[in-house]
């Protein structure tokens, strides 16, 4: 950047401002579990974030005191951050959160945005993508890449395999239920939609012969409308 | 001057003698060139001018036209065209293609259904 080494991006604010602003997205993060901004706000952000989570984890009194001055709500927030965040992070070494690169806002400025969220929160988009890969790879019978062999392994190493398979079976009934939230995967291997079909069928089948409690509610009323129509 | 060449004798006639001499100046100087205006009359008097006119007018560089639009907007949108996009794969998760090291939009779509669908208080998303 011009002006020499900066530490810290400015996001053209002075520092009462930026500050102001970290602290308003830092909270929207603790709050929903994933927030979209441009990318160089999500980056600052995830720095506050990741404080934020070390003073959970450390969890003594002036760590209460300095979460409690970040976060805009703290006593809506507070017990969220002191109780399920921290029992979720106790065992990662750092890296709460992350990062995701989206496509750029489609206004006039075409801002690069991104997503900032905490790694195996509700909405990890990295968990979703992994099994809705994995999902899709099992519809058209091959096997996983190594990508996303990895994948599947960071994404469960914490959180544990069920979590995952539910996800993998439900975009399965979701791909195979409406065509059309999958547009592209008709243009790009007809020779494979046959085949795909079948196997679609034979998942779907499956799902709907499962029992009730590995099926989740969702699932079941998807495959139910399966088997009606 | 005059008071520092002349000897002292000459002070009491000093303001005549100071007077005489701006006269004579004043006098003589124009005298003196319009001697020599009359003995050359079209080197002295009418080539400067007509040199000012030709530097002036004629021999500066100037445009001969006016930059057109079309012209100035080629000049300054040079080297500044839209990029072509290469980093381009096809999307694992729902085979569509998309930009590398960017999340998908259909799929993006797709969770934030689920999580609608999951978190139904939440209006984030």
């Amino acid at each position: 950047m011009a002006g020499g080494t900066v530490k810290y991006r400015h996001l053209s604010r002075d520092s009462a401002a930026r500050q102001a602003l970290l602290r308003g997205l830092v909270t929207q993060l603790v709050q929903h579990e994933h927030i979209q901004t441009t990318h160089a706000k999500a980056k600052e952000a995830q720095r506050l974030a990741e404080k934020l989570i070390t003073l959970a984890k450390r969890n003594n009194e002036p760590c209460k005191r300095s979460a409690q001055g970040i976060l805009y709500t703290p006593h809506l927030l507070l017990p969220k951050l002191f109780g399920e965040l921290r029992e979720r992070y106790l065992t990662r070494e750092g890296g709460y959160t992350r990062v995701v690169r989206t496509e750029p806002r489609s206004s006039y400025d075409q801002a690069e945005t991104s997503i900032l969220e905490f790694v195996d929160g509700p909405k990890d988009t990295r968990f979703m993508m992994t099994a809705k890969t994995v999902a899709r790879d099992r519809l058209l019978g091959r096997d996983n890449t190594p990508v996303t062999r990895t994948n599947i392994k960071k994404v469960t190493q914490f959180r544990g395999n069920d979590a995952f398979e539910d996800m993998v079976r439900r975009f399965m009934v979701m791909s195979t239920q409406d065509p059309d939230s999958a547009p592209a995967s008709k243009q790009e291997s007809e020779s494979l939609n046959a085949e795909s079909d079948e196997i679609a069928e034979k998942e779907s089948h499956k799902s709907a012969t499962m029992g009730p409690i590995i099926v989740p509610r969702a699932h079941k009323k998807a495959a139910a409308k399966t088997t009606q129509s | 001057m005059a008071a520092a060449l002349l000897p002292r004798h000459a002070l009491p006639t000093m303001s005549s003698v100071i007077g005489w001499s701006l006269f004579s100046s004043s006098q003589a100087a124009p005298r003196f060139l319009n001697s020599l205006a009359i003995a050359i009359p079209g080197l002295s008097i009418s080539i400067p001018g007509l040199l000012q006119d030709i530097w002036g007018g004629i021999l500066k560089a100037v445009p001969k036209n006016k930059t057109s639009h079309s012209r100035k907007r080629h000049r300054q949108m040079a080297g500044k065209a839209l990029k072509d996009v290469n980093h381009l794969c096809k999307c694992p998760g729902c085979g569509a293609v998309k930009r590398t090291h960017r999340l998908c939009e259909n799929c993006l779509q797709e969770m934030r259904r689920i999580w609608r669908e999951d978190y139904p208080n939440d209006k984030s998303i």
